[in-house]
C-alpha cells in the first residue's frame, strides 16, 4: 500500500492497478478522465486541507480530510466561510474500465471517458460527463449537469439546476431536476431504449430521431406540448399531454413538467453509413464536432 | 483539438488505425474518442466519406458483415503508411501532448463539453420556435398558426450572425442573404400553396433554419479551407442577386 500526504502540487505516477476511484473532496475542481495508459493523479492545487493520495489492492483513493466543522446550525455558515479556502485542483488518469466514486462539496466535476460504474455526488457545482459509458449516476444539489456522448444507464439528479445532455445513446436515461431546464437530444438510442424526464419548474426539450422507435407519453400540467411528430394524439383541455408511439414502439419516452413546455423534436437521420456521398459530410450530427 | 487534424491528417490517422486491424464505423470513431480522451469525437458524418474518399482511391477496401461495413487496409494502403511514417510519428507526438497535461486537459474538456451544449440548445431552441410558428402545433392553439410564420424578427440578426463566417463582408451580408432565402422560397412555393400563406411561411422559416443550421455545421467542421469559404460567400452573393431580381420584379 502506497500513500502520499499532499502539500504542494504534484504529479504522482501509480505503478499498482487501478480498478477503482475513490474521490473525496470539500471543494475545487476535480477531473478524471479515462486513459489507455497506468493511472496518474495531478495536483495543481492541493487546498488548505490535509490530502492524502492511496493506492492499495486496485483501489486509488483521494481525500481532503476534513476538519472538525462548527456544530449544528453554524455548520453552513463555516462551509461558506471556508469552502473557497480548501479548493484543490486534482486531475487524476484513470484506466478506462476503473469504477469511480467521487464525491465533491462545491466546485467543478469533469468526467470524460470512463466505460465503468461513475458515481457522483455533489453538493454544488458543475458536473460535466464527456463520453462516459456505463452506469452513471449522478447526484447535485445546486448546479447543472452537462453531458456530451454519453452512454449506457444514465441517471441524473438535480434539484436546482439544468440538466443538459447531447448526443446521448442511453439504453436508460432519468433525468430529475427540481427547478431547471431538462434538454435531451438523444441519438441512436437502443430499441428498447427507456427515457423518463422529469421537471417541476422548468422546460423539457427532447430530440428524437425521426427513427426511433419509441411509446411517447409527455404531460405538461401547465405548459404546452409541442411535437414535431405530426402521428401524436394531443389529449387535455388543462394542460396538455401527448401520447402516441414513433416507429416500432418498443422503447419508452416520458416526460413530465408541472410548470414549463415540453417540446418533442425530431433529428434527421445521418445518411445511411455505407452510402456516404460528398452530401453526407454536412449531416453529420453536430455538437459532437470539437469546438476547438 | 481539431488542430491537431488539419490537412488530411485524419485521412492518415484512419489509415493507422485500420492498419491495426479491420474494423467498423463506430469502432474508429470509438478508437478516436478514446484516443482524444473524449475531447474528439467526430461523427459518422466526418468519418463515412472520408473513408469512402480512401476506398475510391483502393487505400482501404470493405466487406459486408452483419449489415455493417467493416474497413480494411489494401497493400497500397500500408504502403502510404510506410511512406509517411515520419508524419504519423509527428501526429502521435502531438496527440500524446494534447493529453499529456491533465490540468489542462480538464480545463479543454469542461470548455468543449459547454460550448458543445450551449450549441445545442441554441440550436433545439430555434427549431422549437420554428415548430411553434409554423403548422405543427399540437396542443390546439390555432391563431398562432401563420400569424406570426412569416417573420420573427427576433431571429434575423442572431442567424446572420451565425452564417457571418462564410461571408466575409459580415452580417449585413449574411442577413440580407438569409432573408432573401426566405423570399425565395415563397417564390417557389407559391403557386401549388396558394391559400395557405402560413404553411407556406412556415416552410420557409424550416428552409431558413435549415440551410442556418448545416452552414453553420460545416463552417464548424472545419473541413474547408479558405479558398472553399470565399466560394461559397461567393455563392451565396449570387445566389442574393438572383433572388432580388426574382422577387422584387
Amino acid at each position: 500500500m502506497a500513500t502520499w500526504t499532499i502539500t504542494e502540487p504534484r504529479r504522482l505516477d501509480i505503478t499498482d492497478d487501478v480498478v477503482r476511484l475513490d474521490v473525496s473532496l470539500v471543494a475545487g475542481r476535480l477531473s478524471v478522465v479515462g486513459t489507455d495508459g497506468p493511472a496518474r493523479v495531478e495536483i495543481s492545487t492541493p487546498g488548505g486541507l490535509r490530502l492524502t493520495v492511496s493506492a492499495d489492492g486496485g483501489l486509488l483513493s483521494v481525500r481532503h480530510h476534513v476538519p472538525r466543522t462548527w456544530p449544528g446550525v453554524l455548520q453552513p455558515l463555516w462551509w461558506w466561510i471556508n469552502a473557497r479556502k480548501f479548493a484543490a485542483d486534482v486531475s487524476i488518469a484513470v484506466p478506462y474500465q476503473t469504477a469511480a466514486a467521487l464525491k465533491l462539496g462545491s466546485g467543478s466535476v469533469i468526467v470524460s471517458t470512463l466505460h465503468a460504474d461513475l458515481n457522483v455526488d455533489c453538493a454544488s457545482g458543475r458536473t460535466t460527463l464527456l463520453g462516459v459509458d456505463g452506469r452513471i449516476k449522478a447526484t447535485v444539489v445546486s448546479g447543472p449537469i452537462e453531458a456530451l456522448g454519453c452512454a449506457g444507464e444514465i441517471a441524473l439528479d438535480t434539484v436546482s439546476g439544468e440538466i443538459t445532455l447531447a448526443d446521448t445513446a442511453a439504453r436508460r436515461l432519468s433525468a430529475k431536476t427540481i427547478s431547471g431546464a431538462l434538454t435531451a437530444d438523444l441519438d441512436n438510442p437502443p430499441h428498447d431504449s427507456q427515457i423518463t424526464l422529469e421537471t417541476m419548474s422548468g422546460e423539457i426539450t427532447i430530440r428524437v430521431r425521426e427513427d426511433s422507435d419509441l411509446g411517447v407519453e409527455l404531460a405538461a400540467v401547465h405548459g404546452r406540448v409541442t411535437s414535431a411528430f405530426p402521428d401524436l394524439q394531443v389529449k387535455g383541455e388543462w394542460g396538455t399531454s401527448v401520447k402516441g408511439t414513433i416507429g416500432a414502439g418498443t422503447g419508452r419516452l416520458r416526460a413530465n413538467a408541472i410548470g414549463g413546455n415540453i417540446s418533442l423534436l425530431c433529428r434527421p437521420v445521418d445518411e445511411d453509413f455505407g452510402q456516404a456521398g460528398p452530401e453526407s459530410e454536412d449531416t453529420g450530427p453536430g455538437p459532437v464536432e470539437a469546438s476547438k | 483539438m481539431t488542430a491537431v487534424f488539419s490537412h488530411g491528417r485524419l485521412r492518415l490517422y484512419l489509415l493507422k488505425l485500420l492498419a491495426e486491424g479491420p474494423k467498423h464505423g463506430y469502432e474508429l470513431i470509438r478508437l478516436l474518442e478514446n484516443r482524444f480522451l473524449g475531447l474528439y469525437a467526430p461523427s459518422a458524418g466526418t468519418i463515412y466519406p472520408r473513408l469512402a474518399r480512401l476506398e475510391a482511391e483502393g487505400l482501404v477496401t470493405h466487406t459486408q458483415a452483419g449489415g455493417r461495413k467493416v474497413y480494411e487496409i489494401t497493400d497500397d494502403g500500408r504502403t502510404e503508411l510506410t511512406q509517411r511514417a515520419g508524419e504519423l510519428a509527428e501526429l502521435e507526438t502531438e496527440i500524446h501532448a494534447s493529453v499529456a497535461d491533465l490540468t489542462t486537459l480538464a480545463t479543454e474538456i469542461e470548455q468543449h463539453v459547454s460550448g458543445s451544449v450551449r450549441d445545442l440548445k441554441r440550436e433545439l431552441r430555434d427549431a422549437t420556435r420554428q415548430i411553434r410558428t409554423g403548422r405543427h402545433w399540437t396542443d390546439g392553439r390555432p391563431w398562432q398558426r401563420g400569424a406570426r410564420g412569416g417573420t420573427d424578427p427576433g431571429t434575423s440578426p442572431a442567424d446572420a450572425t451565425r452564417t457571418a463566417p462564410v461571408d466575409s463582408t459580415g452580417t449585413a451580408e449574411g442577413a440580407r442573404a438569409d432573408q432573401t432565402t426566405r423570399g425565395d422560397h415563397t417564390g417557389a412555393e407559391s403557386p401549388d400553396t396558394a391559400g395557405t400563406n402560413g404553411s407556406a411561411a412556415g416552410d420557409l422559416e424550416r428552409a431558413v433554419e435549415q440551410l442556418t443550421s448545416e452552414v453553420r455545421r460545416m463552417t464548424r467542421q472545419g473541413a474547408a479551407g479558405d479558398a472553399q469559404l470565399r466560394a461559397a460567400a461567393a455563392v451565396v452573393s449570387s445566389a442574393l442577386t438572383e433572388l432580388r431580381r426574382l422577387l422584387r420584379g
